[in-house]
């Protein structure tokens, strides 16, 4: 039987935004016998998209599936919990505006069976998830190669009428194998842009990001993403970042 | 490269608005049966409150803009009215906390059930038509390069300022050449400032024209003036035009220019020059 550590959970906002600001959103639910992580990354061109990121993570990560049925018969209840949350307090007239335009946001979900030592994952989106195996990148999820990004993914949205398209945009894997000594990297889309095309270039993405760890009083990975950013390298968004070790 | 620059709230861009209020604009816009001022005001009212429904976010609204509006006629001034009295430049949570007045209008929308009903939606008025007096347009730009003089001082990274310009384009106070010169020959570290012309000519002859890369089609000295000054429209500009506005043929080539576009138009490039870029 495998187990897995959670080595690292970063939740960076963009430079010069305050955490609060940061529209990222990640939960895990560790049993004796799984892992389940869930991420989402909430659309900054819509307002109260942290909100609607924070509830789709609380709860696919409880749920006993990642099946489109599954996901499809949860939204509406979801959907209802946003709006509820979002109109407590009377808006002005701009935040109810906004608030018709609906809230999005990406999701990426991953549940690791230890017995069996599988995993699958389920993504709507452009968040990434990325297996190590012997200083190699075995498998890329849902995305493959850096020029597969595009700046309007289709994203979960808190709009009913969004779901038409939903079956065609929802990927899945399942009982991909994993073994002691892998590590699964997931990543929101401007580090995972980064992370695929560093890979296409025969560099080694996923060494520099474990490097950081090794640094844990000074913030490594924030400086590093940073200079990053200033070198535009990476894009400045929120981004977030799990490193999960299998042993 | 130039217009790369963010805009955030650390490094926020302008947008300045130059209305022609003189008598003529009281003629019909081409098409309809509202008069240009009429239009105009719509057109600005609109905007502003598209601009500032996208720099809504869930805690209130992100200044990633100031904005201002001068107009032109009887006399040349700020023309913010009630909060926003004499601001040449207002940030855009100013601008969204302090409309005139906020009128109540219904839109179709779908009831999902394949027909129609009304939804009553909350609409913010800032501006209200004017129409009188002479076109001095040298003193508008003059006024313009001013305020646009402190915005470059202090923000001299910034995303450069665009000026949107809606004239019928005869001006009465001299040759505004040179005036409109130094406007488009400012710069903050990101490029030139930009200029958009919107004309809407009360010349027979002008027939509507959007974007052209050329002056081939245009029908006198004004509208060649107004080409002339317009400013290339940048990369993200001509990604959103072609993107959302397809019909328009813009291309890489394409001024910000419009000759006697009808109010949807009037729309149109107004959205398409207040993108300049993506958002922080």
């Amino acid at each position: 039987m495998i187990k897995a550590k959670i080595l690292s959970e970063y939740k960076l906002p963009k430079f010069g935004n305050t955490v609060a600001e940061c529209e990222d959103a990640f939960s895990c639910n560790a049993t004796r016998n799984s892992l389940k992580i869930v991420l989402a990354d909430g659309a900054t061109e819509s307002s109260f998209a942290k909100e609607w990121a924070n509830l789709l993570t609380n709860d696919l990560v409880k749920s006993r599936s990642f099946s489109l049925k599954h996901i499809t018969g949860r939204l509406p209840l979801l959907r209802n919990q946003w709006f509820s949350e979002v109109t407590k307090i009377p808006l002005p007239w701009y935040a109810e505006a906004k608030l018709e335009k609906g809230a999005f946001s990406t999701t990426l979900g991953l549940w690791i069976d230890f017995k069996k030592q599988i995993y699958s994952c389920v993504a709507i989106g452009d968040c990434c998830l990325f297996h190590i195996q012997k200083d190699d990148m075995i498998f890329s999820f849902p995305i493959f190669k850096s020029n597969e990004f595009s700046n309007s993914p289709f994203l979960l949205s808190t709009k009913k009428d969004d779901d038409k398209e939903l079956e065609n945009y929802l990927k899945t894997a399942t009982k991909k194998k994993i073994e002691k000594g892998d590590y699964l990297f997931l990543m929101s889309d401007a580090l995972a842009y980064w992370f695929l095309n560093e890979n296409e270039k025969s560099e080694r993405p996923w060494e520099i990001l474990l490097g950081c760890l090794e640094d844990t009083s000074n913030n490594a990975f924030e400086k590093w993403l940073n200079e990053m950013r200033i070198q535009k390298k990476i894009k400045n968004d929120d981004t977030t970042l799990l490193i999960i070790e299998i042993t | 490269m130039a217009y790369t620059a963010e805009i955030s709230r650390q490094n926020p861009s302008c947008f300045l608005f130059l209305i022609d209020q003189s008598g003529s604009m009281s003629d019909n816009i081409s098409g309809q049966g509202k008069s240009k001022a009429q239009a105009v005001a719509d057109a600005i009212n609109k905007l502003l409150s598209n601009l500032t429904i996208k720099c809504a976010k869930s805690e209130g609204v992100r200044d990633y803009y100031h904005v201002g509006v001068v107009g032109y006629g009887s006399s040349v001034g700020v023309a913010f009215t009630s909060g926003l009295a004499g601001k040449e430049l207002a940030p855009i949570s100013e601008i969204a906390n302090y409309p005139a007045r906020i009128e109540e209008r219904t839109k179709k929308i779908d009831d999902g059930a394949g027909g129609l009903i009304d939804q009553k939606v909350k609409f913010p008025i800032w501006f209200d038509p004017k129409a009188s007096g002479g076109t001095p347009m040298t003193q508008a730009f003059v006024k313009a390069n001013q305020i646009i003089d402190g915005w470059i001082e202090n923000h001299p990274d910034c995303f450069p300022p665009t000026i949107i310009h809606i004239t019928d384009g005869e001006s009465t106070d001299g040759e505004p050449t040179e005036e409109i010169k130094k406007m488009v020959s400012k710069s903050s570290t990101d490029g030139n400032v930009l200029l958009f012309n919107l004309h809407l000519s009360s010349n027979p002859n002008a027939k509507p024209l959007e974007f052209p890369s050329n002056n081939e089609l245009l029908p006198d000295k004004y509208a060649q003036m107004l080409f002339a000054s317009a400013s290339l429209l940048t990369p993200f500009m001509v990604e959103v035009a072609q993107t959302s506005y397809a019909y328009l043929n813009v291309t890489t080539t394409s001024y910000g220019f419009i000759l006697n576009g009808d109010a949807a138009l009037l729309i149109a490039a107004l959205d398409i020059g207040t993108r300049p870029s993506n958002l922080r």
